[in-house]
């Protein structure tokens, strides 16, 4: 039954399996508790990854998301939208994370202005997107990283990241503006 | 570089998490795994929310006399009882959404607070004609702490339905429920406070709940520290 993919799971019913699962895995099954996190890993690893310095940090994000899912499992109800429920909850972690070493974050930054030397030589000739997305200011790069590294529909980023479709829409439109600019090409 | 050439930049992909890591994951989760009831559904927490709300209300009321009850008028008890009503439930929905993580927002938190403490302050300015300020420290203390009592009272009651849901928004769910708390005292001295003072109900009344709201507040920061 697990999908080994590091992209999020397409198709309609993408949620009926995995919330089946969600469901045996709040009735205390542990064969679904481990292919919750066989299946649910990879597409989550992907939008911290998208948004972190590194492989380990993204790693560690992981292991605390699976811990708030697990405190977390019985505010899920059959029936709901499982994708909205895991984001908003990986989103929660990734702010926790992100205030817990801001401290740390602030001084890095500060390193980073420091001349040519600090910054790496590009050797790709595309960027990654980690890097393109450091761009952007922190709301626009969540809604962008959740609509096209995850593959969430406007309705459920709406639903993860508490806001109006209206609002995901813009925001995700000014991000896509920035993003041009940023790589050259001003439409 | 266009449109298509950015989304092929986010199809990208990078490697998976590493195999052992999930499998630690999994093991951990199994470790501590024991069955849990789900939430009940949206409908029921916020009928029991609004249940809640009016039989905490009339039960503290009638512990102290329901005199406001018997002072106002049938139109005054329509329109003040039932904009607290409807607000009661305006809370109850907005809580309720911000203890489901990922449920759709109807009503935000900020427009729901603010327009409490505005439509409640222009209502009762309206409905009550007496603004004079003789003893007005002196009769607003008791109802500030009889408000505030019947927050505390409602706080700690609802708090064993409420206490599973905010995990994800802990400062915002919090001060809602503050804010909720704060209107059953409000409810309170609507049912027991006999003074029909505009300004006696803004400041004394309507301050319980701004008490509640702020301890609310306080809470939920320390819940999100």
């Amino acid at each position: 039954m697990p999908v080994e993919s590091n992209m999020a799971p397409e198709g309609p019913d993408r949620d009926g399996s995995i919330e089946a699962l969600m469901v045996a895995y709040q009735q205390s099954d542990p064969n679904a508790a481990t292919a919750l996190v066989k299946q649910l890993s990879p597409p989550i690893f992907q939008l911290f990854l998208a948004q972190s310095r590194n492989r380990a940090e993204a790693e560690d994000l992981l292991q605390d998301f699976w811990l708030r899912i697990h405190k977390a499992r019985a505010t899920f109800r059959a029936g709901e939208p499982l994708m909205p429920w895991l984001y908003s909850i990986a989103r929660r972690v990734k702010v926790d994370h992100y205030r817990k070493n801001r401290s740390a974050r602030e001084h890095e930054f500060m390193t980073d202005q420091l001349p040519e030397k600090a910054s790496p030589s590009p050797t790709r000739q595309e960027p990654r997107i980690s890097e393109l997305l450091k761009s952007l200011p922190e709301s626009q790069r969540e809604v962008l990283v959740l609509l096209k590294v995850t593959g969430l529909s406007l309705e459920e980023v709406a639903r993860a990241t508490g806001v109006s479709i209206g609002s995901v829409k813009q925001k995700a439109h000014r991000a896509y503006e920035a993003l041009r600019k940023r790589l050259g090409n001003p439409q | 570089m266009t449109d298509d050439d950015i989304t092929r930049l986010f199809n990208q992909s990078e490697p998976p998490p590493d195999a052992e890591a999930i499998k630690r994951i999994g093991e951990q989760l199994k470790a501590t795994l024991v069955p849990v009831r789900p939430l009940p559904s949206d409908t029921f927490l916020w009928a029991i929310s609004v249940g809640l709300f009016a039989v905490i209300s009339f039960i503290v009321a009638l512990a102290t006399k329901l005199y406001g009850l018997s002072a106002l008028s049938g139109p005054q008890i329509a329109v003040y009882y039932g904009a607290l009503l409807i607000f009661a439930g305006l809370f109850a929905r907005s809580l309720v959404e911000q203890m489901i993580p990922g449920s759709r927002r109807f009503i935000p938190a900020f427009a729901l607070s603010a327009s409490a403490f505005c439509v409640l302050g222009i209502l009762v300015f309206l409905l009550f004609d007496d603004r004079s300020t003789e003893k007005f420290v002196a009769l607003g203390i008791p109802c500030l702490r009889l408000g505030c009592i019947g927050a505390a009272i409602s706080g700690l009651l609802g708090w064993g339905l409420f206490r599973r849901g905010y995990l994800v928004t802990p400062r915002e769910t919090i001060t809602i429920y503050g804010l909720f708390a704060g209107l059953v005292g409000v409810a309170v001295l609507a049912l027991h406070c006999p003074f029909l003072n505009s300004l006696h109900f803004i400041v004394w009344h309507l301050g319980a709940m701004a008490l509640a709201g702020l301890a609310g507040m306080a809470l939920g920061r320390y819940a999100d520290r």
